[in-house]
């Protein structure tokens, strides 16, 4: 189900840990989305966010390196994209304009990272 | 002459004394009356008749008035040495001339009269005296019938005149004096029964005289005293004796006066009563003062008696020299033996009391008394082994009396003393801890705060008084501060969080404000007393810790999706479970050993490149044998970094022991590194060369076994994750890999080793 539902998205993909962004990576293919990146750092994350055409989802690490990636998530809210946290944080470390932002807390499934995404991405 | 005399007729006047042979022997022919022989029947008979009489006679005769007087008058003449015989009454008296020129003038108009009390002055005891006669005098008439002579007849009466003089003046004396201190004056009759009205007393008590009269008096007197006063008139007329008493008496006012009465029997002159004399003397004013000073002093009796503050009264003495040298007690109170614990010491002197002369109290009651000045002081007893605080005032300094007012103040002393160094104690510890601490009344009116306070902010006391303390609090806070103290009374306690503006700076530092109220017996809020504590590093280390706990989460978290991607791809490079086995395990131990150096870091530390390479090398069989580490010490990794080059780093080992230089015995692996501090991007850069030589290689075109994981780890992961630069390929005689990646701004960079 996910697989459909993600099927010919773009998916932008922020994550500092190359096994896991490279997890992700494949994880996604599988389901036939187009990863946009992934990307490790901050400065990566932002450019894509801002010059990318076309992002249907973004799965952000919340820690980039050691950069919170708040303000890319700031960039794609405006964008009307929507997007999931990946953290290693407990959730009330966020801060609450992100309230409404699904959470998915490390470690966990590359499958169920794709699943969530694909929820928010069907919902919109 | 007096031979002819002789011869004719027998001498005249008759008799051998006095003035008959003054008269006979006078030679009167030279008078106006001629000689003797010639004078007038009328004229010797009256003379006969003159001398004969015992009383004091005087005849003037003629118009000349020629005085002849028998021997009683003579007296009156004697010390005026004048020889009035035959001379001019007129002449011999001339000074008292207008006293009886008018009586003779009118006897010899043929009148007489009877003078009382005629004042003559009379020589006696060698001065002019007053002197006074009843006198009478009449005409004697000559043969003719004619008027030629007057004749007096003196008795003196100057005795009785002085006499009654002397009474009536006593008398006004009396009246004046009576009637000066009396109110009323009255009289009675034998019995004692009131029968003659009293003016003085019915103006003094407002009765009438109706009232007055009988014993109608006794109404007059209060009736707390009239059977008193009753017993009292009684008895003085039994005893017939003198009333004197005092009671009150109604006065016209309707009030009552306090009078003094005093009466006593007049006696006739056989010793009866004639009747009773009394006068009533008010004395109201001296009975209210008396009443107000036995009032008073019992109230001061009272009071000495009663007070807590210990009084004497001292006598100061002096020496032989005049020097005030000791004293004695005269009076105290019983409070003056608790205060002294002293025995009774009326009547005794210091010296007596305490053993010793006591010059320095003397000096002081001395100096009282001197000076007449009271004086305040405080002194100890040392034999006493107790301190006084003592008013000492001159009571009396005709009788050197000093009075002393004092109190026992050795334990209040001793409790103050306590409580300032107490005091002083709390003030060093207020003062010496890093809190700044302060008073405050309801809703933080300080009262005051301590010297930190002032320091820290730069607000002076005065001006952090009430709620002035708040201008030092960041006005983002002011709201939770007032709500803290709004919630004060009820919660009883004030802890609450604020930033305050730092004088040396001006940065706004974090501050914990603690307080507790003070309470009265009453358990009602009397005041507060509380700390403001500096907490911004205890914020910025619970910040740091906070961060320090995420950053942990979130490697630990990472760190788990590592191992399960390691897995996974072990899994999908692993022939069978035993395969999957060893490799798993040698890829988690060298992911423990870089937990290992990460782990021992300190916070600003950094993973060493030289270390990590040889923790990693020396985990291998074999060791450094075929190893040759050339590079600058003391290169410094990013922690980010350390973990992922650290699995390259194995991953080329581990190789290099199955297939390379490692696990052959021709094979060397040089592994050379340098810095560049300032790379492409400004950062430093730390290039790593791994050259692996005199290894078999596989025939070119077979696949090289093994690499699938590490090539992709040093081909991929490394650029996406730490920005590296990587080339990775297979030389003529072994692996040759390089790794630029960038690294942590090191300030010390070791020596090459």
């Amino acid at each position: 189900m996910a697989e459909r539902t993600l099927s010919g998205c773009h998916i932008l993909v922020a994550e500092d840990e190359f096994l896991i962004a490279d997890d992700l990576r494949i994880e996604l293919g599988e389901a036939d989305a187009v990863v946009v990146g992934p990307v490790g750092t901050l400065r990566e994350a932002l450019e894509m966010a801002r010059s990318e055409r076309r992002i249907d989802g973004a799965i952000l690490d919340v820690n980039l390196g050691g950069d919170l990636a708040y303000p890319v998530a700031d960039i794609l809210i405006e964008r009307r994209i929507p997007l999931i946290f990946t953290t290693g944080y407990d959730g009330g470390a966020l801060p609450t304009r992100f309230a409404t932002v699904a959470r998915c807390e490390k470690p966990t499934t590359i499958t169920r990272i794709a699943q969530a995404i694909g929820r928010v991405i069907h919902r919109e | 002459m007096v031979a002819q005399d002789r011869e004719d007729v027998p001498p005249w006047p008759r008799g051998e004394t006095g003035m008959a042979v003054r008269i006979r022997d006078r030679a009167w022919t030279e008078t106006p009356l001629g000689a003797i022989g010639h004078w007038p029947q009328s004229l010797k008979t009256v003379v006969d008749l003159m001398l004969a009489s015992s009383s004091m006679m005087s005849l003037v005769w003629g118009e000349e008035a020629i005085h002849l007087y028998n021997d009683r008058f003579t007296e009156l003449l004697r010390e005026h040495h004048v020889d009035a015989l035959g001379q001019s009454a007129f002449q011999t008296f001339a000074r008292s001339r207008d006293v009886f020129a008018a009586d003779i003038a009118a006897g010899m108009a043929g009148k007489s009269a009877r003078l009382q009390a005629q004042r003559y002055p009379v020589q006696r005891n060698g001065r002019l005296e007053d002197a006074w006669f009843d006198v009478d005098y009449a005409p004697v008439r000559d043969e003719a019938g004619r008027v030629a002579g007057v004749l007096w007849t003196l008795r003196e009466t100057t005795a009785q005149v002085l006499a009654e003089r002397t009474l009536r003046e006593s008398e006004a004396r009396h009246r004046l004096l009576i009637g000066s201190w009396a109110q009323a004056v009255w009289e009675t009759d034998p019995d004692g029964v009131v029968v003659t009205d009293s003016p003085s007393w019915r103006a003094y008590t407002g009765q009438t005289e109706t009232e007055w009269l009988g014993y109608g008096w006794l109404d007059a007197i209060h009736p707390d005293d009239r059977a008193y006063a009753e017993r009292q008139w009684r008895e003085a007329m039994t005893i017939r004796g003198l009333v004197d008493a005092e009671f009150r008496l109604r006065a016209p006012d309707g009030g009552w006066r306090w009078t003094n009465v005093r009466a006593g029997p007049v006696l006739d002159a056989e010793g009866r009563i004639e009747k009773w004399a009394g006068i009533n003397i008010d004395i109201d004013a001296r009975k209210r003062a008396e009443t107000a000073l036995r009032d008073s002093e019992a109230k001061y009796r009272a009071l000495f008696e009663s007070m807590d503050e210990a009084y004497a009264v001292v006598e100061v003495l002096r020496d032989d020299h005049g020097r005030w040298a000791d004293f004695r007690f005269v009076e105290v109170n019983p409070a003056f033996l608790q205060h002294t614990g002293m025995p009774w010491p009326v009547g005794q002197t210091a010296t007596e009391l305490l053993g010793t002369p006591n010059p320095h109290w003397t000096k002081l009651y001395g100096q009282v008394l001197d000076t007449g000045r009271s004086i305040r002081v405080e002194e100890s007893e040392p034999t006493l082994d107790r301190l006084f605080d003592l008013n000492i005032f001159p009571l009396d300094t005709g009788l050197h009396h000093v009075a002393v007012l004092f109190t026992n103040i050795t334990e209040r002393r001793r409790i103050e003393e306590r409580v300032r160094a107490s005091e002083a104690w709390l003030h060093l510890l207020v003062e010496g801890i890093p809190q700044l601490v302060w008073r405050s009344a309801e809703l933080g009116q300080w009262s005051w705060a301590s010297s930190q306070w002032q320091a820290f902010t730069g607000q002076s006391l005065t001006a952090s008084i009430g709620r002035g303390w708040l201008d030092a609090v960041c006005s983002d806070d002011h709201d939770a501060v007032l709500r803290a103290w709004d919630g004060a009374s009820l919660s009883g306690r004030i802890d609450v969080e604020f930033r305050v503006r730092r004088a040396s700076d001006g940065a706004y530092v974090w501050h914990h404000m603690r307080a507790m109220p003070v309470r009265d017996d009453a358990r009602r809020i009397v005041e507060w007393l509380g700390t403001t504590t500096d907490v911004q590093q205890l914020k910025e280390l619970q910040e740091r810790q906070s961060i320090l706990v995420d950053e942990l989460q979130h490697r630990t978290r990472n760190l788990i999706g590592v191992v399960r991607s390691m897995a996974d791809k072990t899994a999908r490079s692993s022939a069978d479970l035993s395969d999957f086995r060893l490799r798993f395990r040698d890829r988690l131990e060298s992911l423990a050993r870089v937990q290992g150096l990460l782990s021992r870091l300190h916070d600003v530390d950094r993973v060493m490149f030289d270390d990590l390479i040889r923790t990693e090398l020396s985990a291998i069989n074999g060791g450094l044998d075929h190893v040759s580490l050339t590079g600058p010490a003391g290169v410094r990794l990013r922690s980010s970094t350390v973990q992922t080059l650290a699995m390259a780093l194995h991953e080329l080992a581990t190789n290099a022991v199955k297939y390379g230089a490692l696990g052959q015995a021709t094979g060397h692996l040089a592994v050379t590194w340098s810095l560049e501090p300032m790379g492409d991007d400004g950062q430093p850069w730390l290039h790593i060369d791994w050259r692996e030589s005199g290894v078999a290689m596989p025939p070119a075109g077979s696949a090289p076994k093994g690499t699938g994981q590490g090539r992709e780890l040093i081909e991929r992961a490394l650029p996406y994750q730490l920005r590296a630069r990587t080339s990775y390929q297979h030389g003529p005689d072994g692996v040759l890999c390089a790794i630029s990646l960038p690294v942590s701004a090191s300030k010390e960079v070791g020596a090459y080793g």
